[in-house]
């Protein structure tokens, strides 16, 4: 796909035709899908609400999409914010609730998540399992970081914070992520 | 994928580039995202800037149960509408009863849910909707105590099931949309609540 093609996708886009906002959907639906995935832990349903959470603000803001970067590149960007920003609202609620004396971590805590360092199928599902398990706020730093290859700089950029916060929610995220794993956690 | 800042003990979780790997995306999202698209008021709304914190954390809650397949496919339909760039002005929350006819199959009733949907968006009434998960936290005075599991919603027997957002001129019009569901016909009530905005 040339810019020059995606360009002109985007302006008739922006002039509401749809067949050209499908084909733009289709070239980037299972990379901004799988991303999502990432972010929302392989909840299907919440990586289908993410993807038109994405879709909606990008959308909105089509129109300012200065181009400096791949299409690609934007909508996963978009999507990282708003799996950011629904990781805040969710702390907030759970420190609210949590003010209130309520213990979720009985009803929200996954399954089967434990040490373990049997390799193969059963570590990539302990890897989902743990994944899941992590708050959402180390998940999408962990994501973007280890999965997406994005520096801290980048990361600071598009969650609107600091690289020292990025840095430290990396390493949390690491950290929580080898607990619930086992330290002699391998893959095959 | 390594670099010099991921050296000592600090380093990546091995596997993770392998994960959902082998995935695509649903083949009925690309609908469902040109009808979000719709109901946001595209093509008319592209450029606006952008509103901050949308509550899609409430949608991300949806279970894929029974009336996915329904409610998919009235949003499907609503899709092929035109688009009306106006905000929801009325919630229709749909209670469910514990004394709901248990007879009818669920595939049944999801077809009947979707049915209705698509005839609402038909008229030409912009229309989204979403099923509620199961677990519930409820917070508030009338709780004798903070709920450490997953509640009822309710203290009475009657459960939150869904939502529709819809655009109406007014209450009557819009009690009107909510009197046809087929909900109505299963036990179940729907509550029909404007939305303030102030």
């Amino acid at each position: 796909m040339s810019d020059a093609d995606e360009s002109e996708l985007i302006e008739r886009t922006l002039q509401g035709d749809e067949g050209a906002f499908r084909t733009l959907y289709r070239r980037h639906a299972d990379a901004l899908w799988r991303f999502a995935l990432r972010l929302t832990a392989g909840v299907d349903a919440d990586a289908d609400e993410l993807v038109q959470e994405t879709w909606s603000r990008a959308l909105r803001s089509l129109a300012r999409f200065e181009r400096r970067s791949s299409l690609k590149t934007w909508l996963f960007a978009i999507a990282s914010r708003c799996a950011w920003e629904e990781a805040r609202r969710a702390g907030a609620d759970r420190r609210k609730i949590e003010r209130l004396g309520v213990e979720l971590g009985a009803s929200t805590r996954v399954a089967g998540v434990g040490p373990t360092d049997r390799p193969g199928p059963a570590g990539r599902l302990d890897l989902e399992r743990a994944l899941r398990a992590l708050p959402r706020g180390f998940r999408t730093v962990l994501v973007l970081h280890d999965v997406e290859g994005l520096p801290h700089r980048r990361i600071a950029e598009e969650l609107g914070i600091s690289t020292g916060t990025s840095k430290s929610q990396l390493s949390r995220a690491r950290r929580r992520m080898r607990e619930l794993l086992g330290e002699d956690y391998v893959t095959t | 994928m390594s670099r010099p800042e991921d050296s000592g003990h600090d380093r990546p979780i091995e596997g993770m580039e392998a994960l959902y790997v082998d995935r695509t995306a649903p083949a009925d999202l690309e609908d469902r995202v040109v009808e979000r698209l719709h109901a946001d008021g595209w093509p008319a709304a592209a450029g606006r800037r952008p509103r901050a914190g949308l509550p899609w954390l409430p949608r991300l809650a949806a279970a894929v149960v029974v009336f996915v397949a329904g409610w998919g496919a009235g949003r499907a339909s609503a899709g092929a509408t035109p688009a009306v760039p106006v905000a929801p002005t009325h919630m229709l929350l749909v209670w469910e009863h514990g004394d709901a006819d248990p007879s009818v199959p669920v595939e049944a009733i999801a077809a009947e849910y979707g049915s209705w949907m698509r005839d609402v968006a038909a008229t030409g009434t912009p229309i989204r909707g979403q099923e509620l998960g199961e677990a519930r936290v409820l917070l508030g005075p009338e709780v004798p105590a903070p709920a450490a599991t997953p509640v009822r919603p309710s203290l009475a027997d009657r459960r939150l099931g869904g939502y529709f957002l819809i655009t109406a001129t007014d209450m009557p019009t819009a009690a009107a949309v909510a009197g046809g569901h087929p909900h109505l016909r299963y036990g179940g009530s729907i509550e029909v609540a404007e939305i303030v905005r102030r």
